[in-house]
């Protein structure tokens, strides 16, 4: 079955939710007539990106009837959005919801902030700790969400593929570094290198959303894509402009690319576990398990 | 590395100028907007620096919503004149002329004589911060922000005068280096005459940047490339065969200006301290001037 989706390649304004919230709204519409199944916006869609301590001013709890508003205008189409989330517990995180019908369906707490060069954002919000897929009901069955930087470790795409995901979402905030460089064409063939290999190694899609736009001195490079399991590329959004692009993959196709590479099932899950056990062990200064060291 | 391969280069920073261009635009509008201005005021000179800035103003947001203010102290070469003018005329952009002679000679006078280098730069401070007082005049007067010319070289190097030609709203060429501003001029259109120009902050007949920092820029900028965006040791810059005087003196140089960079620190008595541990984007919701 043909399951269409839509990368709404937006600009967000920071710290403007109002603004941002009807943007988004407006999006999905737009996406709907389209016919796509799914919408994806950016991390931070609803908030901006470099917001320091306007954290806890544009934060709102995953139930926030504003949040899930953002899809009560176009009935059964799942929407993925990034936002501020503060739980229960006062506790800020940079999240993905995925929504649908007016519904949450599913979130995503980003896993690996980046403190390090131009970034900052382990000072405002906290990591999330959980890698997790989501059931969305045929034909999709599973999808896996993930939040830019967290695609740069390999173990969280590869997990929620072994988790069933037959679509891996990331949405993203990437801001641009010597543009049109050699170093700068360097991150973003960086970006598709890794797009397209999940896409290949989970035997997945993969829907990836990054924004544009401008904040303080950063600008944000765009170029989304929506790669087919195997790795090809089924759509793509331009460099640095506002856009809404649509791409379709069958899920035949990944049925028979899991057929032809059985990789997903052939994957040692005990032995990968075993091993993990034994360098976690290490790392921490620990004696190996038994099992492990018995092995030798 | 193998024997055989060949010894490593110091090379000038590579620049994508048309991908250059459409980002330092986005910046200017998006900075623009978030302001809530729609105009912008530059200085410039008749240099490759202010040339460029005032293309991609013009690029940004029109000429009308530009104003170029040329502003000549007497000793200034007439030639940059006449490169100022031949500038703003080919943008169509208002400008105004406004000689800062007759403001500049009362302080200069109060500087007296001494040790001549010493009296030049302090002359030369007088100059550019009568300019940036003349700038953000005209700023209010044309309700607009005021543009920085600076550029990477000359804000790494501290070559350049505190609240005076450093002052500014916004400093969109402020992350490239000279080489590479020259090829997002010559990408603008500017001329190739103005590209091509020894440049000078022409405070002093006779001066250019080149002949008072000791080196060209060329040199300047790819041992800078290597120290600062590379993060090459010293070692290392003259193993790829660059002047290792050169290079220490260009390390010395940069930490010595990290002050030139930063806004001054302030002493800690508060809970809460702005740049301390009151930290906020720039721009807000309730931070544009108006709607």
């Amino acid at each position: 079955m043909e399951v269409r989706v839509a990368l709404a390649q937006v600009a967000p304004h920071l710290g403007e939710v109002a603004a941002n919230l009807e943007m988004a709204a407006e999006r999905a519409r737009a996406a709907a007539a389209e016919g796509a199944d799914l919408v994806v916006f950016p991390e931070l869609a609803l908030t901006g990106y470099l917001l320091s301590d306007l954290v806890p001013e544009v934060a709102m709890p995953a139930s926030d009837p504003r949040l899930a508003a953002v899809s009560r205008e176009t009935p059964g189409i799942l929407v993925a959005i990034g936002f501020v989330e503060e739980t229960a517990e006062h506790r800020y995180a940079n999240t993905a919801a995925l929504l649908r019908d007016g519904e949450l369906v599913g979130l995503h707490r980003k896993v690996y902030q980046p403190t390090y060069g131009m970034f900052d954002e382990g000072r405002f919000t906290r990591p999330g700790d959980r890698i997790r897929t989501t059931e969305v009901g045929e034909p999709l069955g599973r999808v896996g969400i993930s939040i830019c930087e967290d695609f740069w470790h390999p173990s969280l795409p590869l997990l929620q593929a072994q988790d069933g995901a037959a679509l891996l979402i990331n949405l993203a905030a990437g801001p641009a570094r010597a543009p049109g460089s050699a170093a700068g064409l360097a991150a973003i063939a960086g970006w598709h290198k890794m797009q397209e290999t999940y896409a290949l190694l989970g035997t997945v899609a993969v829907a990836f959303c990054n924004r544009v736009g401008n904040e303080e001195g950063l600008t944000f490079w765009g170029g989304s894509r929506l790669i087919g399991p195997g790795g090809g590329v089924l759509a793509e959004a331009p460099l640095y402009e506002e856009a809404l692009v649509v791409g379709s993959f069958d899920t035949d196709d990944l049925r028979m690319q899991r057929y032809q590479l059985p990789i997903l099932a052939d994957e040692r899950l005990e032995l990968t576990r075993r091993e993990l056990d034994r360098i976690i062990a290490d790392r921490a200064g620990l004696e190996a398990p038994a099992e492990a060291a018995a092995e030798g | 590395m193998s024997p055989a391969s060949a010894p490593e280069t110091a090379p000038l920073p590579q620049i994508d100028a048309p991908q250059v261009v459409s980002v330092i635009i986005g910046f200017i509008r998006r900075q623009l907007e978030q302001t809530g201005f729609g105009r912008l005021v530059v200085g410039v000179s008749g240099g490759v620096d202010s040339a460029t800035v005032a293309h991609l103003a013009v690029r940004a947001l029109g000429p009308a919503n530009v104003l170029a203010v040329r502003m000549p102290f007497r000793s200034s070469a007439a030639e940059s004149e006449t490169d100022a003018l031949r500038v703003v005329e080919g943008l169509g952009c208002d400008s105004q002329r406004v000689d800062i002679t007759p403001m500049a000679e009362p302080m200069l006078t109060l500087i007296g004589d001494g040790d001549e280098a010493d009296v030049r730069v302090r002359r030369g401070n007088v100059l550019a911060r009568l300019r940036m007082m003349v700038l953000y005049d005209r700023s209010a007067a044309f309700d607009a922000l005021v543009c920085g010319t600076s550029n990477k070289t000359e804000a790494l190097l501290g070559y350049g005068t505190l609240h005076g030609d450093m002052a500014a709203a916004i400093q969109p060429i402020g992350d490239l280096y000279k080489s590479q501003l020259r090829a997002v001029a010559t990408e603008l259109g500017v001329a190739p005459e103005i590209v091509a120009k020894p440049p000078s902050a022409d405070l002093w007949p006779g001066q250019t940047d080149e002949g008072e920092l000791g080196a060209t820029y060329d040199d300047l900028d790819r041992i800078l490339y290597a120290l600062v965006d590379r993060r090459w040791t010293v070692e290392r810059c003259v193993g790829a065969g660059l002047d290792e005087a050169l290079v220490r003196w260009t390390a010395e140089r940069v930490a010595r200006y990290e002050f030139k960079r930063q806004t001054p620190p302030v002493a800690k008595v508060s809970l809460r301290t702005p740049g301390i541990d009151h930290l906020y984007p720039r721009r807000r919701p309730g931070s544009r001037r108006r709607a």
